[in-house]
C-alpha cells in the first residue's frame, strides 16, 4: 500500500472514512514509520485545536435568547405600518424605485466578483431573500491565490515537469489532492498519471 | 408550524449563530447585535422560507450574509476590536497553564488570519458543529471544495506549529 496522503489523514481524524479503509490504514501504519510520524503530528494538531475550541466556547458568555423580544419588535412594526395608509403605498413605490435605480447602477457599473450579494434596502432584500447566497466575499482570498497557483503550474511546462517529477513534492501533493477532491474527470487524472510515469521512466 | 416549534428552532440555533458571529466579529457587543438582527430578520421572513429546505441551512445563509455585511460596515467606523482572553482556572500546574495559554493565543492568531473562505469553513465546522455536507449546502459548494478549504486551514495550523517546533507540545508538558 502507498503511503497515506495528508488529506486522507485528515479524513481519518474527522471520521470521514469507511471501516475497510480505516483497517487498511491501521495495517499500513504498523509497518510504516514515516506515516506513523505523520499521524502523530496530525493527531497533536487536531487535539490542540479541539482543546482550544472547547476552552474558547466555554469562556464565551452567550447572552440569553429571548424569543418574545423578536415577537415584540415584529408586532410593533406590523402595528405601526397598519396605522398608516400612506406607508402602505410608499413601500411598494420605494421598492420599485430601488429596483429601477439598482438595475441602472448595474448597467453602468457591472458588479465586481467580490461584491456583497447583500443589499441594504430591506424591501429589495425581502424579494431576493431566498436567492441570497451569503459567502461570496472574497476580497483577499488566499484560497483563490492557491487556485491561481495551480493554474500557473498547469500552464508552465518547466514548472509542471518539476512538479510531476517530484522535485517539488509539495506542489505535486497539492495538485493530486486538489484533483481528487474536486472530482476531476478520470481522463484528466489518467493523462496526468501517464505524463508522470513517462517522466519517471526517463 | 406551531409557534412552540418555531420557538425551539430559533433557540436551538441561537448559541451556534452567536458563537459564529463572535468569532467573526471579535467583539461581544457586535456579536450580540448581529445575532439579534439575524434572528429578527429570519423571524420576519419566515413567510418566505420554503419548509422543504432545512431551517438551519436557511438561517446560516442569512447569518453569514448579515455577519459579512455587518463586518464590512464596521470596518469603516471601527477598526480596533477587543482581543479575547482565556480564562483558565488558577488550580493545576502553572507552567502548563501558561504554556497552554500561549499555544491557544497563537492558534487564535492563525485562525484570525486565515483567508475568508477557509476561516468560514473552519468556524462552521468547529464552532457551529456542522458536518461537511451541511456546510457545503449552506455555502452552495461541493463537499470536496469545503473539505479542501478545511484542509488548507488545518495545514496552515500544522505548518505554523511545525515550523516553530511546537508539535511536541504534549511531551513538553
Amino acid at each position: 500500500m502507498k503511503c497515506i496522503k495528508d488529506k486522507e489523514v485528515m479524513d481519518y481524524f474527522n471520521d470521514e472514512l469507511n471501516k475497510t479503509r480505516k483497517k487498511e490504514i491501521a495495517a499500513h501504519l504498523d509497518g510504516c514509520k514515516k506515516c506513523r510520524e505523520k499521524f502523530r503530528e496530525w493527531q497533536a494538531i487536531f487535539s490542540l485545536t479541539k482543546d482550544y475550541v472547547e476552552k474558547d466556547k466555554e469562556d464565551m458568555q452567550i447572552p440569553d435568547f429571548n424569543m418574545s423580544k423578536l415577537i415584540t419588535i415584529s408586532d410593533e412594526t406590523v402595528e405601526e405600518s397598519s396605522f398608516s395608509l400612506i406607508r402602505y403605498w410608499i413601500k411598494p413605490a420605494i421598492a420599485v424605485a430601488a429596483v429601477v435605480i439598482l438595475s441602472l447602477t448595474f448597467l453602468f457599473f457591472p458588479a465586481k466578483k467580490d461584491d456583497l450579494p447583500y443589499n441594504d434596502n430591506f424591501l429589495v432584500l425581502q424579494d431576493n431573500f431566498m436567492e441570497a447566497t451569503a459567502p461570496q466575499i472574497n476580497s483577499i482570498n488566499i484560497a483563490y491565490l492557491e487556485e491561481a497557483l495551480l493554474q500557473e503550474i498547469y500552464s508552465d511546462d518547466k514548472l509542471r515537469k518539476q512538479v510531476l517529477s517530484g522535485e517539488l513534492q509539495d506542489y505535486y501533493d497539492i495538485i493530486m489532492d486538489d484533483m481528487r477532491y474536486n472530482e476531476l474527470e478520470d481522463s484528466d487524472l489518467e493523462l496526468l498519471e501517464k505524463e508522470l510515469n513517462k517522466l519517471k521512466a526517463s | 408550524m406551531k409557534s412552540s416549534e418555531i420557538n425551539s428552532l430559533f433557540e436551538k440555533n441561537y448559541k451556534r449563530i452567536f458563537r459564529l458571529a463572535l468569532k467573526m466579529l471579535k467583539n461581544y457587543d457586535d456579536a450580540e447585535d448581529a445575532t439579534q438582527n439575524i434572528m429578527q430578520l429570519a423571524y420576519e421572513n419566515l413567510d418566505s422560507f420554503r419548509w422543504e429546505a432545512k431551517f438551519s441551512t436557511w438561517l446560516y445563509r442569512i447569518a453569514l450574509n448579515h455577519i459579512y455585511s455587518y463586518s464590512n460596515k464596521r470596518k469603516k467606523r471601527q477598526k480596533n476590536v477587543s482581543k479575547l482572553n482565556y480564562n483558565f482556572p488558577d488550580s493545576g500546574n502553572p507552567e502548563k497553564r501558561i504554556y497552554t495559554e500561549e499555544l491557544f493565543k497563537k492558534l487564535d492568531e492563525i485562525i484570525e488570519d486565515l483567508p475568508p473562505k477557509q476561516k468560514e469553513v473552519f468556524l462552521l465546522r468547529y464552532y457551529s458543529n456542522l458536518t461537511f455536507k451541511k456546510i457545503a449546502k449552506i455555502l452552495h459548494k461541493k463537499v470536496g471544495t469545503v473539505k479542501s478549504s478545511y484542509f488548507f486551514a488545518m495545514k496552515k495550523i500544522k505548518e505554523f506549529f511545525k515550523k516553530k517546533d511546537l508539535l511536541d507540545f504534549e511531551e513538553q508538558l
